[in-house]
Protein backbone atom coordinates (compact mmCIF):
# COMPACT_ATOMS: atom_id res chain seq x y z
CA UNK A 1 0.00 0.00 0.00
CA UNK A 2 1.18 3.35 -1.22
CA UNK A 3 0.11 6.78 -1.96
CA UNK A 4 1.01 8.49 -4.30
CA UNK A 5 0.79 12.02 -5.37
CA UNK A 6 -1.44 13.34 -8.46
CA UNK A 7 0.75 15.66 -11.51
CA UNK A 8 -0.95 18.73 -10.13
CA UNK A 9 -2.77 20.09 -7.05
CA UNK A 10 -6.27 22.17 -7.13
CA UNK A 11 -6.23 25.65 -6.78
CA UNK A 12 -9.86 27.38 -6.97
CA UNK A 13 -11.99 30.11 -5.73
CA UNK A 14 -15.32 29.54 -4.15
CA UNK A 15 -17.86 32.31 -5.47
CA UNK A 16 -21.90 32.75 -4.60
CA UNK A 17 -24.42 34.67 -6.76
CA UNK A 18 -27.80 36.39 -6.15
CA UNK A 19 -29.49 33.36 -5.43
CA UNK A 20 -27.22 32.42 -2.56
CA UNK A 21 -25.93 29.42 -5.08
CA UNK A 22 -22.21 28.68 -4.66
CA UNK A 23 -19.65 27.10 -7.28
CA UNK A 24 -16.09 27.55 -8.00
CA UNK A 25 -13.37 28.11 -10.39
CA UNK A 26 -10.62 25.94 -10.51
CA UNK A 27 -6.94 25.65 -11.60
CA UNK A 28 -4.39 23.52 -11.68
CA UNK A 29 -0.49 24.40 -10.16
CA UNK A 30 2.29 21.38 -10.09
CA UNK A 31 2.39 19.32 -6.79
CA UNK A 32 5.50 20.43 -5.84
CA UNK A 33 4.55 24.02 -5.82
CA UNK A 34 5.35 25.44 -2.18
CA UNK A 35 1.59 26.48 -0.08
CA UNK A 36 3.07 30.12 0.00
CA UNK A 37 3.75 30.66 -3.57
CA UNK A 38 -0.06 29.18 -3.89
CA UNK A 39 -1.72 31.65 -2.00
CA UNK A 40 0.46 34.43 -3.79
CA UNK A 41 -0.68 33.47 -6.86
CA UNK A 42 -4.37 33.44 -5.93
CA UNK A 43 -3.97 36.63 -4.60
CA UNK A 44 -2.57 37.71 -7.89
CA UNK A 45 -5.17 36.04 -9.77
CA UNK A 46 -8.32 37.12 -7.61
CA UNK A 47 -8.63 40.49 -8.66
CA UNK A 48 -8.79 39.69 -12.18
CA UNK A 49 -10.99 36.61 -11.56
CA UNK A 50 -13.65 39.02 -9.68
CA UNK A 51 -13.43 41.90 -12.83
CA UNK A 52 -14.79 39.03 -15.01
CA UNK A 53 -17.57 37.50 -12.60
CA UNK A 54 -20.43 38.67 -11.34
CA UNK A 55 -20.82 36.35 -8.66
CA UNK A 56 -19.06 37.44 -5.09
CA UNK A 57 -15.80 35.68 -4.49
CA UNK A 58 -16.03 34.27 -0.85
CA UNK A 59 -13.07 31.94 0.02
CA UNK A 60 -9.76 30.29 -2.34
CA UNK A 61 -8.30 26.66 -1.33
CA UNK A 62 -5.61 24.66 -2.88
CA UNK A 63 -5.84 20.89 -2.71
CA UNK A 64 -3.22 18.28 -2.81
CA UNK A 65 -4.60 14.91 -4.06
CA UNK A 66 -3.13 11.51 -3.56
CA UNK A 67 -4.12 8.02 -4.91
CA UNK A 68 -3.50 4.90 -3.13
CA UNK A 69 -1.70 2.50 -5.77
CA UNK A 70 -2.98 -1.12 -4.61
CA UNK A 71 -5.76 -0.42 -1.90
CA UNK A 72 -6.46 -3.52 0.00
CA UNK A 73 -9.90 -5.13 -0.53
CA UNK A 74 -12.61 -4.00 2.39
CA UNK A 75 -13.91 -6.73 4.29
CA UNK A 76 -16.96 -8.36 3.73
CA UNK A 77 -19.90 -6.74 4.87
CA UNK A 78 -18.33 -3.69 6.42
CA UNK A 79 -20.40 -1.01 5.89
CA UNK A 80 -19.56 2.68 5.74
CA UNK A 81 -22.57 4.19 7.53
CA UNK A 82 -21.11 2.30 10.88
CA UNK A 83 -19.16 4.59 12.39
CA UNK A 84 -16.85 4.94 15.54
CA UNK A 85 -17.23 8.12 16.67
CA UNK A 86 -14.09 9.84 18.42
CA UNK A 87 -14.78 12.89 20.17
CA UNK A 88 -11.76 14.63 21.54
CA UNK A 89 -10.98 17.42 24.05
CA UNK A 90 -8.52 20.61 23.12
CA UNK A 91 -6.52 22.46 24.86
CA UNK A 92 -8.73 25.26 24.92
CA UNK A 93 -11.67 23.26 26.56
CA UNK A 94 -13.66 22.75 23.49
CA UNK A 95 -13.85 19.59 21.82
CA UNK A 96 -13.54 17.86 18.07
CA UNK A 97 -13.95 14.77 16.65
CA UNK A 98 -13.70 12.81 13.79
CA UNK A 99 -15.97 9.55 13.01
CA UNK A 100 -14.23 6.65 11.59
CA UNK A 101 -16.34 4.62 8.62
CA UNK A 102 -17.08 0.63 9.28
CA UNK A 103 -15.73 0.20 12.32
CA UNK A 104 -14.60 -2.90 13.55
CA UNK A 105 -17.03 -4.55 15.93
CA UNK A 106 -14.48 -6.41 17.55
CA UNK A 107 -13.33 -3.05 18.93
CA UNK A 108 -17.08 -2.65 20.68
CA UNK A 109 -18.18 -3.34 23.82
CA UNK A 110 -21.64 -4.95 23.84
CA UNK A 111 -22.82 -1.30 25.25
CA UNK A 112 -21.81 0.01 21.53
CA UNK A 113 -18.89 2.20 23.59
CA UNK A 114 -15.41 1.71 22.25
CA UNK A 115 -13.32 -0.29 24.58
CA UNK A 116 -10.78 1.87 24.81
CA UNK A 117 -8.60 -0.68 26.18
CA UNK A 118 -8.08 -2.83 23.15
CA UNK A 119 -4.57 -2.71 21.68
CA UNK A 120 -5.44 -0.75 18.55
CA UNK A 121 -8.29 1.38 19.78
CA UNK A 122 -4.96 3.04 22.65
CA UNK A 123 -2.46 3.12 19.83
CA UNK A 124 -5.07 5.38 18.30
CA UNK A 125 -5.40 7.47 21.35
CA UNK A 126 -2.00 7.46 21.92
CA UNK A 127 -1.06 8.64 18.87
CA UNK A 128 -3.52 11.45 18.75
CA UNK A 129 -3.38 13.00 21.74
CA UNK A 130 1.01 12.65 22.03
CA UNK A 131 3.03 15.58 22.68
CA UNK A 132 4.50 16.25 19.75
CA UNK A 133 1.45 15.12 17.11
CA UNK A 134 0.10 17.99 15.42
CA UNK A 135 -3.09 16.88 15.31
CA UNK A 136 -6.00 19.37 16.47
CA UNK A 137 -9.47 21.17 16.48
CA UNK A 138 -10.52 23.45 13.70
CA UNK A 139 -9.80 26.62 15.05
CA UNK A 140 -6.17 25.16 15.43
CA UNK A 141 -6.19 24.31 19.35
CA UNK A 142 -3.89 20.66 20.18
CA UNK A 143 -6.01 17.67 21.42
CA UNK A 144 -5.10 16.77 24.56
CA UNK A 145 -6.91 13.76 25.74
CA UNK A 146 -10.09 11.42 24.34
CA UNK A 147 -13.33 12.08 25.83
CA UNK A 148 -15.62 9.78 24.22
CA UNK A 149 -15.76 7.00 21.43
CA UNK A 150 -18.64 4.74 20.84
CA UNK A 151 -20.19 3.37 17.53
CA UNK A 152 -23.13 4.93 15.55
CA UNK A 153 -25.02 4.23 12.96
CA UNK A 154 -25.70 7.04 9.91
CA UNK A 155 -28.36 7.54 7.37
CA UNK A 156 -27.33 5.49 4.06
CA UNK A 157 -27.65 9.03 1.47
CA UNK A 158 -28.76 7.70 -1.91
CA UNK A 159 -25.31 7.63 -3.10
CA UNK A 160 -25.00 4.60 -0.56
CA UNK A 161 -28.10 2.92 -1.81
CA UNK A 162 -27.11 -0.52 -3.67
CA UNK A 163 -27.71 -0.36 -7.64
CA UNK A 164 -28.65 -3.49 -7.88
CA UNK A 165 -32.32 -2.99 -6.14
CA UNK B 1 -8.80 36.08 3.10
CA UNK B 2 -8.14 34.57 6.40
CA UNK B 3 -6.42 30.78 6.17
CA UNK B 4 -8.16 28.32 8.02
CA UNK B 5 -6.82 25.41 10.02
CA UNK B 6 -5.20 22.86 7.33
CA UNK B 7 -7.01 19.17 6.75
CA UNK B 8 -6.19 15.51 6.14
CA UNK B 9 -9.04 13.65 4.59
CA UNK B 10 -9.09 10.03 4.14
CA UNK B 11 -11.21 8.54 1.93
CA UNK B 12 -12.44 5.22 2.89
CA UNK B 13 -14.73 2.79 1.02
CA UNK B 14 -16.58 -0.27 2.10
CA UNK B 15 -17.48 -3.49 0.42
CA UNK B 16 -20.30 -2.32 -0.89
CA UNK B 17 -18.47 0.51 -2.53
CA UNK B 18 -19.89 3.37 -0.49
CA UNK B 19 -17.00 5.66 0.20
CA UNK B 20 -16.85 7.98 3.39
CA UNK B 21 -14.37 10.50 4.96
CA UNK B 22 -12.29 10.90 7.76
CA UNK B 23 -11.31 14.62 8.63
CA UNK B 24 -8.18 15.92 10.71
CA UNK B 25 -7.38 19.46 11.50
CA UNK B 26 -3.58 20.43 11.98
CA UNK B 27 -1.64 24.09 12.54
CA UNK B 28 -1.61 26.44 10.33
CA UNK B 29 1.72 26.99 8.79
CA UNK B 30 1.74 23.26 8.52
CA UNK B 31 3.54 21.95 4.77
CA UNK B 32 2.10 19.50 2.53
CA UNK B 33 5.14 17.23 3.58
CA UNK B 34 5.06 17.55 7.41
CA UNK B 35 1.29 16.62 6.85
CA UNK B 36 1.94 13.84 4.40
CA UNK B 37 4.45 12.44 7.10
CA UNK B 38 1.66 12.40 9.67
CA UNK B 39 -0.41 10.84 7.66
CA UNK B 40 2.04 8.36 6.72
CA UNK B 41 2.13 7.56 10.40
CA UNK B 42 -1.56 7.95 11.39
CA UNK B 43 -2.88 5.29 8.41
CA UNK B 44 -1.95 2.24 9.53
CA UNK B 45 -3.09 2.97 13.07
CA UNK B 46 -6.58 4.13 11.49
CA UNK B 47 -7.36 0.86 9.24
CA UNK B 48 -6.20 -1.36 12.15
CA UNK B 49 -9.67 -0.20 13.29
CA UNK B 50 -11.99 -0.13 10.22
CA UNK B 51 -13.01 -2.80 7.80
CA UNK B 52 -13.22 0.01 5.08
CA UNK B 53 -10.20 0.67 3.16
CA UNK B 54 -8.52 3.44 2.37
CA UNK B 55 -8.48 4.50 -1.58
CA UNK B 56 -7.13 8.44 -1.29
CA UNK B 57 -6.19 11.13 0.60
CA UNK B 58 -6.30 14.83 0.32
CA UNK B 59 -4.30 17.47 1.81
CA UNK B 60 -6.79 20.64 1.80
CA UNK B 61 -5.88 24.19 2.66
CA UNK B 62 -8.75 27.24 2.49
CA UNK B 63 -9.25 30.18 3.23
CA UNK B 64 -12.30 32.45 3.80
CA UNK B 65 -13.20 36.20 2.76
CA UNK B 66 -14.80 37.99 6.18
CA UNK B 67 -16.26 40.90 4.48
CA UNK B 68 -17.02 39.96 0.64
CA UNK B 69 -18.79 42.22 -1.34
CA UNK B 70 -22.12 42.22 -2.66
CA UNK B 71 -23.05 39.67 -5.86
CA UNK B 72 -25.29 40.80 -8.57
CA UNK B 73 -27.86 39.07 -10.41
CA UNK B 74 -25.92 37.19 -12.64
CA UNK B 75 -26.22 33.52 -11.63
CA UNK B 76 -23.47 30.74 -11.11
CA UNK B 77 -24.99 28.60 -13.83
CA UNK B 78 -23.97 31.21 -16.72
CA UNK B 79 -20.14 30.34 -16.80
CA UNK B 80 -17.58 31.27 -19.49
CA UNK B 81 -15.57 28.34 -19.89
CA UNK B 82 -11.89 29.33 -21.27
CA UNK B 83 -9.68 26.55 -23.44
CA UNK B 84 -6.34 26.61 -22.35
CA UNK B 85 -3.75 24.89 -24.67
CA UNK B 86 -0.74 23.51 -22.97
CA UNK B 87 1.26 22.87 -26.39
CA UNK B 88 1.98 19.37 -25.99
CA UNK B 89 -0.29 17.30 -28.32
CA UNK B 90 -3.91 16.28 -26.13
CA UNK B 91 -3.20 18.14 -23.29
CA UNK B 92 -5.56 21.15 -22.87
CA UNK B 93 -7.79 22.27 -20.15
CA UNK B 94 -10.55 24.26 -19.48
CA UNK B 95 -10.99 26.52 -16.89
CA UNK B 96 -14.40 27.42 -15.67
CA UNK B 97 -15.64 30.94 -14.48
CA UNK B 98 -18.79 31.15 -12.70
CA UNK B 99 -21.30 33.70 -13.42
CA UNK B 100 -19.41 35.40 -16.43
CA UNK B 101 -19.95 39.18 -16.84
CA UNK B 102 -22.21 40.30 -19.68
CA UNK B 103 -19.60 42.52 -20.53
CA UNK B 104 -17.06 40.24 -21.17
CA UNK B 105 -19.21 38.53 -24.79
CA UNK B 106 -18.80 39.87 -28.49
CA UNK B 107 -21.44 42.07 -29.26
CA UNK B 108 -22.09 42.01 -32.60
CA UNK B 109 -21.93 38.80 -35.08
CA UNK B 110 -23.68 35.32 -35.58
CA UNK B 111 -21.98 34.32 -32.02
CA UNK B 112 -22.89 37.68 -30.16
CA UNK B 113 -23.62 36.82 -26.58
CA UNK B 114 -21.84 33.37 -26.91
CA UNK B 115 -18.07 34.18 -27.59
CA UNK B 116 -15.87 35.89 -25.14
CA UNK B 117 -13.69 38.48 -26.38
CA UNK B 118 -10.60 37.60 -25.92
CA UNK B 119 -9.65 41.01 -26.72
CA UNK B 120 -11.08 42.91 -23.47
CA UNK B 121 -9.10 44.29 -21.49
CA UNK B 122 -10.18 42.24 -18.29
CA UNK B 123 -10.03 39.18 -20.42
CA UNK B 124 -7.20 39.83 -21.62
CA UNK B 125 -5.44 40.71 -18.08
CA UNK B 126 -6.72 37.13 -17.08
CA UNK B 127 -5.48 34.64 -19.91
CA UNK B 128 -2.12 36.56 -19.62
CA UNK B 129 -2.11 36.04 -15.89
CA UNK B 130 -2.66 32.35 -16.53
CA UNK B 131 -0.30 32.06 -19.24
CA UNK B 132 2.20 33.27 -17.84
CA UNK B 133 1.96 32.30 -14.17
CA UNK B 134 2.57 28.87 -12.50
CA UNK B 135 -0.68 27.08 -13.81
CA UNK B 136 -0.67 23.79 -15.43
CA UNK B 137 -3.78 21.58 -16.55
CA UNK B 138 -4.08 18.03 -14.49
CA UNK B 139 -1.49 16.80 -16.21
CA UNK B 140 1.39 19.56 -14.72
CA UNK B 141 1.82 20.35 -18.65
CA UNK B 142 1.87 24.54 -18.37
CA UNK B 143 -0.88 26.63 -19.86
CA UNK B 144 0.47 28.60 -22.61
CA UNK B 145 -2.61 30.02 -25.00
CA UNK B 146 -6.32 30.34 -24.59
CA UNK B 147 -7.70 29.22 -27.40
CA UNK B 148 -11.37 29.85 -27.07
CA UNK B 149 -13.73 30.77 -24.63
CA UNK B 150 -17.43 30.98 -24.62
CA UNK B 151 -20.88 30.86 -22.80
CA UNK B 152 -21.84 27.58 -21.25
CA UNK B 153 -24.85 27.67 -18.87
CA UNK B 154 -25.98 24.72 -16.90
CA UNK B 155 -29.01 25.34 -14.54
Amino acid sequence: MSMSNLPAAVAYFTLVDASGSTSKIEFHVPFATAILDVGGALDVLRPLVAALTDAAIIGQGVTFPYKENAAVAPVAGSRVEEKGVFIWRTANGRTTRFSLPAIKDTLLKTSGAIDRANAAVAAIITSVIAVNALWCGADGSDITSIDKAYQRFNSTTKNQLPKDV
Amino acid sequence: MQQKTPQLIFYWRDATGSESTVRLSLPVGSSVATIASAAASLRPLLESLSDAAIVKQDIAYTWRDLSPPDPSTRLVGESGAFIFDTGVLNQVTIIVLPAASADLFVTSGPLAGIDIDLAQSDVAAFIAAINSGLWVNPFGYDLVECVAAYLTVKL
